[in-house]
């Protein structure tokens, strides 16, 4: 039985992880090559759930009976191409500007981005909460394993990361592309002299982590079950301690820091309230107090800063780079 | 190089005596427009100072921290805490009995503590605490020992002349709500109703020799020892029972009442025995107090007159009654008369129990509103026990003189609120302090991007740490009814306005003359070494460690102040005052301002500060039909941050050459120390 | 893009087939409705007696609950003090009128904002634009037949300025939400709302009404449903001739849920003297920052959201038109234990100052009754990305009960969950 808890646990976890590390990904890709922390990744991952909703609501309306997982599969592919579109957009109005000035005028900027995104969102969508349809059949479990439950979209979710990783491992290692785009990480000036077009690699890994954001953010309001516009800023806080957590600039770190802070973040529900709380040990008048689970969001900020504490540049982050 | 930091000395005199008159210059201009341009400008303030704090960390050090709103936060929580300590319980009242004779009142609340108050002046003489197991019951013997149940079970015998628990015992095992108390006649046994419907029957010091019937199948109500030594219980069934005197020295365990009063009108709250054993007044729970006959179980007389149930009833030695009632009201009848004589309003909430003294002419009453209050019978008037609810101001009234109006409002520094917020700025800008070294001394290690992450995750932390502590903190509904800054606010508008306004100038003040100083001094220097090369900055001999730390301290200090001032102006502070945005927005403050300037955060503050709210205000009087979404004001923010840092990257008021030089000049210094020292990279020798 | 599939909130109540039989009549005599809709003897239900129920407070109570949380809202109770009988005419009226003004349905707060707005209306036209007069005219409201009659029931003031309206039981059957079998008590029947009288223009200088709410920031989507009330109720009383002739028109006070900000907002309305009176705010916390300065400035404000038990303490110039968090706590661990005789519930919370009072008060009454809380689970509202572990905490403690003190989006969000982990089936 209590094998059985924490494996319950550990599937929530990881089932959330490996979307904080899709988010992280584009984070830490963007990271790696123009030394961006792009605030506004998690208002673009919005934008691909946005128009997720709004192509499959227009075709489908809300009846998830209707949903065929091809056409589903179609829209979020479509969305995703559009919001890699917002991604590289937003790199040409914004930030490819400002290659040569001091870094924290970036990050300004993508604040202002951020600013910008979401209220547009409201205008455009409102600020109501909405549901995203996709194939009822999703949530009708796949296995089950003693009480635990696990349903066909975690299923598709994690099976859909690992291709994707996979995908992304070829198109970072084997093509072109990608050399470019390590070499730009590696000495963007170098790269330059060499004949890489900076700009192009930059678009390209814009619309690559943008894609990602998308189809994680999909991922993320279908298993929530709701979404709305600011359910990037949460996404984004917790990608960008994930991609920090991995060594920014690390794509597997990424994904790892996302698994580390996913799992912690549900062993914390499951298991918090057996840690005694500091103020019972010393005074009798509150002897009854409890650590409760809404430290949830709270923890995985910690086990940030305790392995930050332990290797300052992060899980695979490589040593003596100076990310100041 | 005088020239310009001189300049730059006038610029921001004559800001503040702007910011002094402005509240004159808006008065000039009318009542209406005075209210609004005060609060934005004291708004205002709050960002000015925070983003002096923050241009500290990012602007001189070089640290980017984005969790600034912790500093803030702590700043604020601390002085509310500190402020809403109470004087007096923390949770309702379930009981109070007033000791005339020696002038002392004893309360027992729902927060498990016992309190002893002189009533003259309203000062604590003392407390007992149990671990938060809510009091419930309390009655006290011709001695002067007042025994204490509690929501488990256990009675507490209180002293009178130790002042302290003397014995607590458990009365039954399955620790059960105690919901009444009574002495039998010798002083030596107690009776204890509980919530089962039993009544034990125990030694009255320490609990032994326990005896028990089950009296009714409801909670007790009432218990009441009789002249003859018979008991009288009453209970949530409706019913009202007297049962036989137990032998002498022996326990009480019949098994059949001698009298059951079966259909009452309703459950019988309050009991004042009148004539002998025979007559009685019942306070009920259908609102009304009826006189009965209980031997021929007969309703000789009904009053009528709360909206509630009746709570507590007792006698004054003239033959009249008062009635507390759930109605948040005591009523004071003559018994043949059918309205009351006196309406006794003040308490918030229900009053749960009054106890009179001896001579008739007081009496004290204890509601769920958490207060005690002292009553005159002959003219209702009312004081509240304790005279004020907030511990620390109520200190600083009974030490300080009492003045009268307009001197009060001239030695405004004395006065009793004014000073007890500025007690607790000393605490509130320690704790943001030992913040700052919890959050400081870990990431020293940490650089750039990851050194933000983690500040981030601070306040993050931070933040629910508020909301889930909620013994500290109050959670989510935060910490509410704080004093106002003066203790004559309420009654001049000028005080109660710009109060905290000023409060915020001069700490604004405080902060300029820091930052300008540090930018001026040796200290200031080696951050901004630090800020323009560590590496270099440490080859210099400039102690990166300490440095960094010495600006986590001075910035979280200065921070606290703003807390300080956020919590005067609103007198509530919750965790919705501690988000994430407000860290961002300090951070824009200072970069559009023009970064490691004081000129520009100051700008930079003023323009994002009050920008929100002037276009807040400027977009609800447009005429409706223009209908433009509140939405629009984030976008326009948004559009000014990116168009700034496109076309004015180093900021509107960036800092000057000799201002980013200083840093250069400091290593400069170092090494001058260093190399005739002929030591390299080792402890920082130039700040000895 | 607006979706239409989902029917109005009251639109779905008034179209109950349950409720049809007493449709007409139901406005006569005391207790005809609930006579008509709540025949105690049918049995059987939906809300499946033996496994877990699930609970729901006013925060609850929005079409979206079941548009969000689909078939795992099924026979889900919400307790709910807006709706007197739900067929009445007049919430068919306003739900159908809100929908198609505005292309989505209204939410409670959207009709008791729809109703502040309408409540300071009907005292304006009897007492003038004198801010004091306003205040008097609200205090005087204290019983049914003095109170304001409106979309989510009578609203009438105790002494402290908090709202008394009765409670009904809801719950959700074939996507709508119905009136429940089991009933705390016979619920009265609504009282028929006046007509709106004939159409003619307002004219003359406006009447201003501050609107104060979370417009943009977190709480936003809230902000909207008030302005999108207030809005609606001010259109249709300027299309009836306005107040005494003059059109009202709402100053909007954007506080964005937060403290300081709110205070800024409520300076401004309360420096404003042409301001008559205040709807708002929307957050606890926001009111109370709010509440002295127009306590100082003596215009009263009438809140259509804040809970907390101390909001309008200790000032005769607030109200509000919506439940105390003690009321509705003890109401709905009073329904639990004694009608549906559940003995262990597991909590969720809201970790805001809505849910964390619900709560609070809620665990209290509990113990009071008997019926055991085996757990109390936090959660925050935006920064919670997947309410399965939260569950799944709950699911090894085996409740028989779930209470959600929390609003209806998250609410249907821990249904969903609590179906495909299994919990509830």
């Amino acid at each position: 039985m209590d094998l059985y808890k924490f494996l319950d646990f550990l599937k929530d976890g990881l089932n959330t992880g490996v979307l904080y590390g899709l988010v992280a990904i584009g984070y830490t890709m963007v990271y790696g090559i123009i030394k961006l922390i792009n605030f506004a990744h998690g208002e673009v991952c919005m934008f691909g759930i946005m128009v997720t909703y709004t192509l499959t609501a227009a075709v489908f309306g809300g009846d998830a009976a209707n949903v065929g997982i091809l056409p589903f599969a179609a829209f979020v592919i479509v969305a995703a191409v559009l919001d890699g579109g917002l991604g590289i957009g937003l790199d040409y109005v914004a930030y490819k500007p400002l290659r040569n000035s001091s870094r924290l005028s970036a990050l300004i900027t993508a604040i202002g981005m951020s600013l910008l995104l979401q209220n547009l969102a409201v205008l455009i969508w409102d600020a109501q909460p909405k549901t995203l349809t996709y194939p009822g059949w999703f949530d009708n479990p796949a296995f089950e394993i003693g009480v635990i439950r696990i349903t066909w979209g975690n299923v598709l979710v994690w099976s859909g990361t690992v291709v994707s990783m996979v995908g992304l491992y070829l198109v970072v290692m084997k093509t072109k592309l990608g050399t470019a785009m390590r070499a730009c990480s590696q000495n963007p000036t170098a790269a330059k002299l060499m004949g890489v077009r900076l700009d192009r690699v930059v678009a390209a890994t814009f619309f690559i982590g943008s894609l990602f954001a998308a189809l994680a953010g999909v991922a993320v309001a279908m298993n929530k079950g709701s979404f709305d516009y600011q359910i990037g800023v949460y996404i984004g806080l917790v990608a960008f301690a994930a991609a920090v957590l991995g060594g920014i600039g690390n794509i597997p770190g990424a994904m790892v820091g996302g698994l580390i802070i996913g799992v912690v973040e549900s062993m914390a529900v499951g298991y918090i309230d057996l840690i005694p709380h500091p103020v019972s040990l010393f005074s009798d008048y509150y002897a009854d107090l409890k650590i409760n689970t809404g430290y949830k969001e709270g923890v995985g900020f910690l086990v940030l800063i305790v392995i930050l504490l332990l290797r300052p540049q992060g899980l695979l982050g490589s040593k003596g780079g100076d990310r100041a | 190089m005088i020239g310009p930091l001189r300049n730059e000395r006038t610029l921001f005199s004559a800001l503040i005596a702007l910011l002094f008159f402005l509240p004159f210059l808006a008065m000039a201009l009318g009542g209406g427009v005075m209210g609004t341009v005060i609060s934005v400008a004291s708004f205002t303030l709050i960002y000015l100072i925070a983003a002096q704090a923050l241009n500290l960390q990012v602007g001189y050090t070089g640290l980017l921290n984005l969790g600034l709103v912790a500093f803030v936060g702590v700043g604020g929580y601390t002085t509310a805490i500190l402020l809403s300590v109470p004087a007096g319980h923390t949770d309702d009242l379930a009981a109070v009995r007033y000791q005339s004779k020696s002038g002392r009142a004893i309360s027992i609340g729902r927060d498990g503590r016992l309190l002893v108050w002189d009533v003259e002046s309203g000062a604590r003489l003392a407390s007992y605490a149990t671990t938060r197991e809510p009091l419930t019951a309390m009655t006290e013997a011709a001695d002067g020992t007042v025994y204490v149940g509690t929501a488990k079970g256990r009675v507490l015998v209180w002293s009178a002349t130790d002042q302290d628990v003397i014995g607590e015992y458990d009365v039954s095992e399955k620790k059960k709500p105690v919901t009444a108390l009574a002495v039998h006649g010798d002083g030596k046994r107690l009776l204890v109703g509980l919530e089962t419907g039993k009544v034990y029957d125990v030694t009255a010091a320490d609990g032994s020799g326990a005896t028990s019937f089950q009296a009714h199948w409801l909670p007790v109500a009432c218990l009441r020892v009789l002249t003859d030594g018979r008991i009288l219980t009453t209970g949530r069934d409706k019913q009202l029972k007297i049962w036989p005197a137990p032998e002498a020295g022996k326990g009480a365990s019949a098994s059949k009442p001698s009298l059951a009063w079966k259909k009452m009108p309703g459950r019988v709250m309050a009991i004042a025995m009148t004539g002998g054993d025979r007559t009685a007044l019942l306070g009920l729970s259908n609102n009304s107090v009826v006189l009965a006959d209980l031997q021929t179980q007969r309703i000789l007389r009904t009053y009528k007159h709360h909206a509630r149930s009746i709570t507590d009833l007792a006698l004054l030695p003239d033959g009249r009654f008062l009635a507390a009632s759930r109605d948040k009201t005591v009523s004071l009848w003559k018994r043949n008369e059918d309205k009351p004589e006196r309406i006794f309003e003040g308490h918030l909430e229900a009053v749960r129990d009054i106890s009179v003294a001896t001579d008739g002419k007081t009496f004290v009453s204890a509601g769920e509103d958490k207060l005690a209050q002292l009553w005159t019978v002959a003219d209702g008037a009312s004081q509240r026990l304790p005279v004020a609810k907030w511990a620390l101001v109520a200190f600083y009234k009974r030490v300080l003189p009492e003045l009268e109006g307009g001197t009060q409002k001239a030695l405004f520094l004395l006065d009793p609120h004014f000073l007890a917020y500025m007690t607790v700025t000393i605490p509130a800008m320690l704790a943001a302090a030992l913040l700052s070294l919890m959050i400081g001394v870990p990431t020293l290690r940490l650089r750039g991007d990851y050194f933000a992450i983690v500040t981030l995750g601070f306040a993050q932390i931070l933040l629910l740490v508020v909301r889930n502590e909620e013994w500290l903190t109050s959670g989510p509904s935060g910490i509410k009814n704080l004093p106002t800054l003066f203790s004559f606010s309420s009654e001049s508008d000028f005080a109660l306005r710009t109060g905290h306004y000023y409060l915020g100038l001069f700490f604004f003040a405080i902060s300029l003359v820091v930052m300008m100083r540090l930018r001026d001094s040796r200290l200031g220097r080696a951050f901004m070494a630090i800020r323009d090369d560590e590496l270099a900055a440490q080859s210099n001999g400039i102690h990166l460690a300490k440095y960094k730390i010495y600006s986590f301290l001075v910035a979280s200090m200065v921070a606290a102040l703003a807390g300080v001032v956020q919590v005067s102006r609103l007198r509530i502070i919750s965790p919705n005052d501690l988000l994430f945005w407000e860290s961002i927005l300090f951070l824009c403050c200072i970069v559009l301002g023009g970064l490691g300037s004081v000129r520009g955060a100051v700008l930079g503050a003023v323009i994002l500060g009050s920008l929100g709210e002037v276009m807040r205000i400027g977009i609800s009087r447009l005429p409706p039909n223009w209908a433009i979404p509140a939405q629009v004001r984030y976008i326009i923010f948004g559009v000014i941050l990116i168009l700034v840092m496109r076309f004015k990257p180093e900021g509107l008021f960036p800092a000057s050459d000799e201002e980013l030089d200083r840093g250069e000049l400091e290593k400069h210094r170092h090494r001058d120390v260093e190399a005739s020292l002929f030591r390299i990279g080792s402890d920082d020798v130039g700040a000895a | 893009m607006k979706r239409l599939m989902t029917f109005a909130l009251l639109l779905a109540l008034a179209a109950t087939p349950g409720c049809d039989a007493g449709k007409g009549k139901t406005n006569g005599s005391g207790t005809g409705g609930a006579a008509a809709t709540g025949g105690e003897t049918d049995g059987g239900g939906s809300g499946g007696s033996g496994g877990v129920a699930f609970v729901g407070g006013d925060g609850v109570f929005n079409q979206k609950f079941i548009t969000i949380g689909k078939e795992a809202t099924k026979g889900a109770y919400i307790i709910t003090p807006y709706v007197n009988d739900v067929s009445d005419a007049a919430i068919k009226e306003f739900s159908e009128k809100f929908t198609k003004a505005n292309g989505k349905e209204p939410d409670a707060w959207a009709a008791l904002t729809y109703d502040a707005v309408g409540t300071y209306a009907e005292i304006i036209a009897k007492v003038g634009t004198d801010r004091a007069k306003i205040r008097e005219g609200l205090a005087a409201m204290k019983s049914r037949e003095t109170g304001y009659n409106g979309v989510t029931g009578v609203t009438f003031f105790d002494e402290n300025g908090d709202c008394v309206k009765p409670a009904i039981i809801a719950t959700v059957e074939g996507g709508k939400f119905v009136k429940a079998k089991i009933q705390l008590s016979k619920a009265e029947a609504g009282i028929k709302a006046k007509a709106a009288g004939e159409k003619k223009e307002a004219t003359g200088d406006p009447i201003l009404l501050g609107v104060a709410g979370p417009f943009t920031g977190q709480n936003q989507g809230f902000g909207e449903m008030i302005k999108l009330g207030a809005t609606l109720k001010i259109a249709e009383i300027n299309a009836h001739g306005g107040v005494n002739g003059r059109p009202l028109k709402a100053v909007w006070g954007d506080d964005e849920g937060v403290n300081s900000k709110a205070a800024n907002v409520a300076t401004d309305l309360a420096n404003n003297p042409n301001v008559v009176a205040i709807v708002g705010h929307f957050n606890s916390t926001c009111s109370l920052a709010a509440k002295p300065i127009y306590t100082e400035n003596e215009v009263a404000m009438l809140s259509p959201g804040s809970t907390n038990v101390e909001v309008c303490q200790g000032s005769p110039w607030v109200f509000r038109n919506l439940y105390r968090d003690d009321f509705q706590g003890g109401l709905v661990a009073q329904f639990l234990k004694e009608k549906l005789g559940k003995k262990r519930v597991v909590v969720f919370f809201d970790n805001d100052d809505y849910g964390a009072g619900l709560k609070k008060y809620f665990v209290a009454s509990a113990k009071k009754l008997g019926l055991e809380v085996v757990e109390e689970i936090p959660y925050n509202r935006e920064s919670t990305t997947d309410y399965s572990p939260l569950v799944t905490k709950a699911k090894y403690k085996k409740p028989d009960a779930i209470f959600v003190a929390g609003l209806f989006e998250q609410a249907a969000l821990i249904a969903r969950s609590a179906k495909k982990a299994g919990l509830m089936d």
